[in-house]
């Protein structure tokens, strides 16, 4: 038994670092583990049942489809374990949530033993996530007339699957803990340079914030047993920069509730709390754990007589405490008047914009992806009957003003836009699902979309996705051993999914470390297209790029779609000229200044900059929409014109055929479709059939602001101002300074 | 460095500095990143490369990739492989302690450059150009240093669009 001893021998190395047992994924184990259970005098057979029920990971793992199978084998009778009988082995099927656990489930209540049937069916009855191999069984099985298909169907067909689940809570206790002051990153929650210990979640959990952190928090956890602990960034935001999921796992991990008992180390249903709200990457992926996300609010600007900001000795308006969040103060959340309260039942904040109908949905369900594939399979369902749909899920709002004209990114989503009830075009605020035709991924979040899209048992890239690009632009510089372990790895997974890789798993083409933006922004070839990327930076400069948590990205890849409310746009124009001697970053950094000089507050905090920068070709204007990340907008839009927009997709064309030339071409011919894409938009602009996008001129921006070129004359230096009196104004990307600020005199290391 | 013409920004300068006759020495290490293998082909063509190689003291080898991150520096050009490493600190990151100037975008704590025992590490973020001359100069340079540097050297410009014509009536010839 060579695994399980090399399996023992890892357990003693690695309670020596204080991790428990590695969560198993390898169906060879899984395989040692059941033949010790079968042998009812192994000296292991305990210890092995105990890893089979408690430790072994579900989703599409080869552990899982070893497991489904043993599980199936009780069910029917050709296996007997005592500890384990037919009712807890199906319960054991229910928690793993798909992939082979379905298809063993779906292979008995579709079978000849009426009693199983049953079983199965009731357990099938509250799965989810089904793909076409799943459903084709249920659709040809209804068809020929089977009676517990048609049952399955019914109850899919009511989304039973949700509307058994209990409510949520009306009152959450929480007890606050602050992570730091000012934004937090996620790269407190779930530090860059530990990125190769993510699948590892309980390793990978010990870098979150601190040591001594993690002491306080389960110290408060002890004090308070019936309030969870809701993590805050006060004065800042919470959840900047990287959209990596492995802050929320981590926060989940350590505040949250474990999602099942018999799944290792996955936790759900985190609270977090910013003065400044949540980073709309970072609420993202608490929608995806269930989770709570509070804009807080507890420090306002102090305003005069006129309502008017008072502005401090540092030029910045003075702030007032409105109420407290330090450590350990306890609140409750009452979800039902959307409320936050302090231990007295007083009112401190409104918090409806956490408890929309969409996110209480989420954290019901336990998380988005249930939601959204159980609007899937109660679609699937409804017309395999021939049934109209009931109305179970809360309407995705749908906003439409009449006689207002679209911005670029209004659309952008109305052109992609699936299953709409409204005629009339909507408007920024409705919630849409939408076609994704780009789709990227890069290699330190590229492990967690594949734990992702293994976690929703999918195996094949959706047929409607235009491209998408697997890059190994993070580990470019170190080829180290840990490297050399998951890359090779995540790129055949990521191959055989149908993306195109950086890495040939045959071998063939030489490895490229290829900047992932640069390949997105060359393989886009529409300026309508919408693109998801598994990184913040994900901007491009044709279309409109979401930089996006990586089950965001696992759901674009696996089903084409996402599902997000239109943002609000701000125009930004430019006048004058550029100086000889100023370069165009200096006008990007200028912009952001300018922009805070005339609004005060960051007016691109969580909406698309609509860019008119026409004139510039792709590569350039991704210097401007790059950095609207660090403008923590939602997304950037590039306002092009006709002949730049034609150049610009002409070397797109150029870059996409090279890559077909070095050999990275698919067996769907991927890189090919993508040409064609390219060369149908050159012809529709040239014949003048449909120009390059543009805004509607009576469309409706939150703000408009034009760039001055001409008072832009020193290069201009974003500053991290480290030394700061005031903690929450550092390392905002905010401070703007030209370089004669610095005298020729800062030395540079 | 974020597009191709960043490059060929950071080949101009040096040159410029050939024609000077001034020696071409770094008082801080500067690392160089292009974005795309496609982008190293091109300025091979074109002739760039080498002379970002002529004045290199560490050149990337594929064949030999690093297996561990570097954690001290010289005061010389490093021309890396294309990739977000040392620009974003993923696998590696300045010395503790350092004042960095860099072209990517982020300056979070600790995450280009962490504090040393004596002093904050901060990550300022500039033009190519600033970038470039202050490694030469090992500090920030005056207004007067940056335009000698930058004399005839095609930087990244942008003219924006001539606002369209009022009258919905005009014709294309």
């Amino acid at each position: 038994m060579s695994l399980y001893t090399e399996y023992l021998a890892e357990i003693e190395t690695r309670k020596e670092q204080g991790l428990n047992p590695k969560p198993i994924e390898d169906g060879a184990l899984v395989s040692e583990l059941i033949e010790q259970i079968k042998d009812l005098e192994n000296e292991h057979r305990a210890a092995s049942i105990d890893f089979f029920i408690y430790n072994t990971l579900p989703g599409t793992t080869s552990a899982a489809g070893s497991k489904a199978e043993f599980l199936k084998e009780i069910i029917v009778g050709t296996a007997i374990v005592d500890e384990i009988a037919p009712k807890f082995a199906f319960e054991l099927l229910r928690h793993m949530k798909g992939g082979p656990s379905v298809r063993e489930l779906l292979g008995l209540a579709l079978g000849d033993e009426p009693k199983i049937a049953v079983a199965a069916a009731d357990v099938l009855k509250t799965q989810v996530f089904l793909y076409e191999a799943d459903t084709d069984r249920l659709d040809a099985a209804y068809k020929a007339g089977n009676t517990v298909a048609t049952d399955i169907l019914e109850s899919y067909a009511q989304a039973e699957f949700f509307t058994k689940l209990p409510d949520i809570d009306e009152e959450i206790k929480v007890v606050t803990y602050i992570s730091a002051e000012g934004d937090v990153s996620t790269d407190l929650l779930s530090p860059g340079n530990q990125a190769h210990s993510r699948s590892d979640r309980e390793l990978h959990g010990k870098c979150m914030i601190s040591e001594a952190a993690q002491k306080e928090i389960q110290d408060l956890q002890k004090q308070h047993p019936d309030a969870r602990v809701m993590l805050v960034a006060e004065k800042g935001t919470m959840g900047v920069g990287s959209s990596r999921m492995s802050g929320v796992n981590n926060v989940a991990l350590w505040t949250g509730k474990q999602a099942s008992p018999y799944v290792p180390f996955v936790n759900i249903a985190p609270v977090v709390g910013g003065t400044n709200g949540i980073s709309p990457i970072f609420l993202t992926t608490v929608g995806v754990t269930g989770g709570i996300g509070l804009d807080l609010k507890n420090w306002v600007k102090k305003v005069d007589a006129d309502g008017n900001p008072i502005i401090g000795n540092t030029g910045d308006p003075i702030l007032e405490q409105k109420y407290s969040v330090e450590n350990g103060t306890v609140l409750t959340i009452n979800t039902k008047d959307k409320k936050l309260l302090d231990e007295d039942g007083n009112e401190l904040v409104d918090v409806a914009s956490a408890f929309t109908p969409q996110k209480i949905e989420f954290i019901k369900a336990g998380g988005s992806y249930a939601i959204v594939f159980g609007k899937k399979l109660q679609t699937f369902a409804a017309e395999t009957l021939g049934i109209e749909m009931p109305v179970v899920f809360a309407p995705s709002k749908e906003i439409s003003h009449e006689g207002q004209g679209l911005t670029a990114v209004e659309k952008i989503f109305n052109k992609n836009a699936v299953g709409v009830s409204s005629k009339e075009p909507l408007h920024a605020g409705s919630d849409v699902r939408v076609k994704v035709n780009i789709v990227g991924s890069q290699d330190t979040t590229g492990l967690m979309t594949s734990q992702e899209l293994e976690a929703m048992a999918a195996t094949v890239i959706s047929p409607t996705v235009d491209g998408a690009y697997q890059s190994g632009c993070h580990t470019a510089s170190v080829w180290d051993i840990k490297a050399q372990e998951n890359i090779p790895k995540l790129m055949k997974f990521m191959n055989n999914f149908g993306l195109i890789t950086a890495r040939d798993p045959r071998g063939v083409y030489h490895s490229m470390t290829d900047v992932i933006h640069k390949v997105l922004n060359d393989i886009t070839v529409d300026d309508r297209a919408i693109i998801i990327g598994g990184d913040s930076h994900t901007r491009m400069s044709k279309g409109v790029a979401f930089g996006a948590d990586s089950g965001t990205v696992a759901l674009a890849l696996a089903t084409g779609e996402a599902t997000m409310p239109i943002p609000e746009s701000v125009k930004v124009t430019f006048q004058g000229e550029m100086a000889d001697h100023m370069d165009f970053r200096d006008v990007v950094h200028a912009t952001q200044a300018q922009m805070l000089q005339k609004f005060g507050d960051n007016v691109f905090q969580g909406r698309v900059i609509e860019v008119h920068i026409g004139t510039l070709m792709a590569d350039q204007a991704f210097t401007f929409t790059d950095w609207s990340a660090e403008m923590k907008a939602k997304a950037a839009i590039c306002i092009s014109e006709d002949h730049t927009l034609i150049k610009s997709l002409e070397l797109a064309k150029s870059r996409i055929q090279i890559m077909i030339d070095k050999g990275m071409e698919n067996e769907a011919e991927t890189l090919q479709g993508l040409i064609a894409i390219a060369d149908a938009r050159i012809e529709e602009i040239r014949s003048g059939a449909v120009p390059a996008l543009q805004p509607d001129e009576d469309a409706k921006y939150f703000a408009e602001m034009v760039v001055d070129l001409d008072i832009i004359n020193e290069p201009m230096i974003a500053d991290p101002d480290v030394n700061n009196v005031d903690v929450s104004k550092r390392y905002t990307h905010d401070t703007i300074r030209p370089v004669s600020f610095y005298g020729a005199e800062k030395q540079v290391d | 460095m974020v597009q191709k013409g960043d490059l060929k920004i950071v080949v101009q300068m040096l040159r410029n500095l050939e024609k000077s006759g001034q020696e071409i020495k770094f008082k801080a290490p500067l690392v160089v990143a292009a974005p795309t293998y496609n982008i190293i082909d091109e300025l091979k063509e074109e002739g760039d490369w080498e002379v970002l190689q002529r004045y290199s003291g560490f050149e990337f080898d594929d064949f030999m990739p690093k297996a561990t991150p570097r954690k001290e520096y010289e005061n010389q050009l490093y021309l890396e492989r294309p990739g977000c490493n040392l620009c974003m600190g993923n696998q590696e990151k300045a010395e503790k302690g350092d004042t960095v100037l860099a072209t990517s975008t982020r300056l979070f704590a600790g995450r280009v450059v962490e504090d040393s025992a004596e002093k904050k590490g901060e990550s300022l973020l500039a033009s190519t150009p600033v970038v470039v001359l202050s490694a030469i100069l090992g500090r920030t340079p005056s207004m007067e240093e940056y335009k000698a540097a930058v004399e005839g050297i095609k930087l990244t410009k942008f003219a924006p669009p001539k606002k369209t014509p009022l009258d919905a009536l005009s014709v294309h010839y």
